[in-house]
């Protein structure tokens, strides 16, 4: 434990943010207030005149033309406010704690400067200062046609944000930013950076530390917004990973630009929406230069370094570095994925990790090569040790992997699979998920997925969705929402 | 319908955010959901007001807030209503030892309603010093003054677990 994480200004910042995933959820509270008001016809509240007991309270007859007029000029005022706010919105999008990290994919180009979406004068944050004055996300427009999902956040239980594009918009890049406040099931589109989702120079991925304070990124390019996806500024650099820890956020860095393979990593962290970046001490020499990529939950941070599993490499497996403060210390350790010597099977290898919200890592381990069986293997001690590996996930080759907890884990091939005996037993989710992408879990009952069936971008090396499909049983049961 | 759209949006917009800071404020999911709620009605009425202000939400959560001390006022401290009950012991974490959750509830269970209200700007919303002396109704030296006393006390809480009666000693000399 460090001073750092345990600062109490840290320690306040990350107790709230836990505390706030309790909050009730939004849907029911939205249904009742509409209902009421629905009932109510054209009969308005009056200030301090409602009962909650009795409902409405019947206008007295002198007031009806008031009424009128006051409705009229109601209807113009929100119409104003919502074109005003229309005008200030092109689409976008965010992710959640507990997604797994797997191999960062691809070369790159070097990355540009410059600046973003129009922005206010004095409305984005400066280094070193994470409050962010008096700016309040902005209320969004429509999401745009064809929403693709490539990666989610959620800053609370019903808060959340997906980033994406569309096959084609007006002016690409049709990078796309949307946002929900009632757990997925209505969203709104919000600006998001201008930058392509390539990996040349894009942003594939989103997190959100507050419904205030996001980062967009890949590879080659970073960028802020302080504001509630209302504006964004480009950050140097870029990010392999990045990840909210506590008041902070941890990015891992490969360069230079277009490294791969050959990275020489980095992990960095800032406060949340500093523009200022100090290097974590952690031993990043001698690591695999295949791909990297972090994942997190609570103050458990690992990021994981894959080799390269073509040829039989003996020694090119993964290894990890794992952080239970937030990123201010670092543990390394060697691939946690090995063959049961017993059965001679094939060489395994790290696909992916994921830190769940108990604060468990489960690894899925994959066969080097055909007729291999892969499995999922979880730690309970911070990494030290990982669970005996089972074989009953059979010879799928899955490509993602998830836990609601140490017990309850997911692996994502051609359906999503779900153990709740620590991948000794999986059954196939009877939700009509065909192509997993991306599993998350929020807390031990909320989890979402996304699905990449039937919506592949031709040219595109990011795997896209149209559908999220959101459980709050753990993965017993699942609901979706699909952009049309 | 008056104000179908305007009303409506907002309501689906930002019931969430209001109602995890009223749940923050309150400590109780149904107390927060009454807060939320009622305050969204009460406004209904005078929506046109809240549609022209400079920032609408700002509007809202100012109500929220008021309408929060105001239930409170009258009573005093330790009476944060819970979801469940205080757990009687650390379930020690991977690195932090001690639940950050836990410390909160215990912090803010120690805070007057405006000074929870205090806190969880700063600390959830990111709001500046001037912001949250203008959603609250106070100075901006009372912020900064509200923010430090609840780091120290914090700072207490960090060293002074719960007995087996989930009661700190810090919490029973100031209840005292």
């Amino acid at each position: 434990m460090t001073s750092q994480y345990r600062d109490p200004d840290a320690v306040l910042r990350h107790g709230i943010r836990d505390e706030a995933a309790r909050a009730p959820q939004a849907g029911p509270v939205i249904d009742t207030v509409l209902e009421t008001v629905r009932r109510a016809g054209t009969e308005l509240y009056q200030a301090g005149s409602y009962d909650r007991d009795t409902g409405v309270r019947r206008l007295r007859s002198w007031l009806a033309p008031v009424l009128v007029a006051a409705v009229t000029v109601l209807a113009v005022g929100a119409a104003v406010v919502i074109v005003r706010d229309r005008q200030n919105n092109r689409g976008g999008t965010t992710a959640p704690p507990g997604t797994s990290t797997s191999p960062a994919p691809g070369p790159s180009a070097s990355p540009t400067g410059g600046t973003s979406s129009p922005r206010p004068s004095g409305s984005s944050t400066a280094s070193g200062s994470p409050t962010t004055g008096t700016a309040l996300p902005p209320v969004g427009g429509p999401v745009p046609a064809g929403f693709l999902v490539a990666d989610l956040s959620f800053v609370g239980r019903d808060y959340g944000f997906a980033l994406g594009t569309t096959a084609s918009c007006g002016t690409p890049p049709c990078t796309s930013l949307v946002r929900t406040t009632d757990g997925g099931a209505h969203w709104v589109g919000l600006p998001a950076p201008v930058a392509p989702t390539d990996l040349s120079d894009g942003v594939q991925h989103v997190r959100f530390a507050s419904p205030m304070v996001g980062y967009a990124y890949g590879p080659n390019a970073l960028w802020m917004t302080t504001d509630g996806a209302r504006t964004w500024r480009r950050l140097s650099g870029g990010a392999y990973g990045l990840e909210i820890a506590g008041d902070g956020v941890v990015r891992l860095i490969g360069s230079p630009a277009g490294c791969l393979p050959g990275c020489r990593w980095t992990l960095e962290r800032a406060t949340v929406g500093s523009t200022s970046w100090a290097e974590l001490p952690a031993a990043t020499s001698g690591l695999p230069q295949y791909g990297a990529g972090l994942t997190r939950s609570g103050p458990v941070v690992v990021a994981a370094f894959y080799g390269h599993v073509a040829g039989g490499a003996q020694s090119a497996g993964t290894t990890l570095l794992i952080s239970s403060d937030g990123g201010a210390s670092w543990r390394r350790r060697g691939e946690p994925c090995t063959p049961r010597q017993s059965s001679g099977t094939a060489e395994q290898d790290t696909r992916a990790v994921t830190v769940a919200p108990d604060r468990s890592i489960s690894v899925l381990c994959v066969p080097r090569g055909s007729g291999g069986i892969a499995s999922v293997q979880t730690s309970t001690d911070g990494g030290t040790s990982f669970s005996a590996r089972h074989d009953s996930l059979g010879q799928a080759y899955p490509t993602a992997v998830g836990a609601a907890s140490a017990r309850t884990v997911f692996a994502a091939s051609d359906s999503l699979y779900r153990s709740t005996d620590d991948g000794a037993h999986w059954s196939r989710s009877s939700a009509a998920i065909s192509q997993p992408s991306f599993i998350g879990f929020q807390t031990s009952e909320t989890g979402r997925v996304i699905d990449s069936f039937g919506s592949s971008q031709q040219g595109s090396a990011l795997p896209l969705g149209h559908s999220i499909y959101t459980t709050t049983d753990a993965g017993a049961s699942w609901s979706v929402h699909t952009f049309r | 319908m008056p104000d179908s759209v305007g009303f409506t949006d907002f309501v689906r917009t930002y019931t969430s955010m209001l109602l995890t800071a009223a749940y923050l404020m309150t400590g109780s999911g149904p107390a927060a959901e009454d807060l939320v709620q009622d305050t969204l009605l009460s406004l209904y009425g005078k929506w046109q007001r809240v549609a022209e202000a400079d920032v609408p939400i700002a509007y809202v959560r100012r109500c929220l807030i008021n309408n929060f001390v105001n239930s409170r006022r009258g009573r005093r401290g330790q009476e944060l209503l819970l979801n469940e009950l205080p757990e009687t012991g650390y379930e020690p974490g991977i690195a932090t030892g001690v639940a950050d959750r836990d410390l909160v509830v215990r912090l803010l269970a120690e805070l007057s309603p405006r000074s929870r209200a205090i806190v969880v700007m700063r600390f959830y919303y990111d709001l500046s010093d001037a912001a949250i002396a203008d959603e609250v109704g106070c100075r901006p030296g009372t912020v900064r003054s509200t923010l430090s006393r609840s780091l120290a006390i914090l700072r207490e809480l960090m060293n002074d677990p719960p007995n087996r009666h989930g009661r700190s000693a810090t919490v029973e000399k100031r209840a005292g």
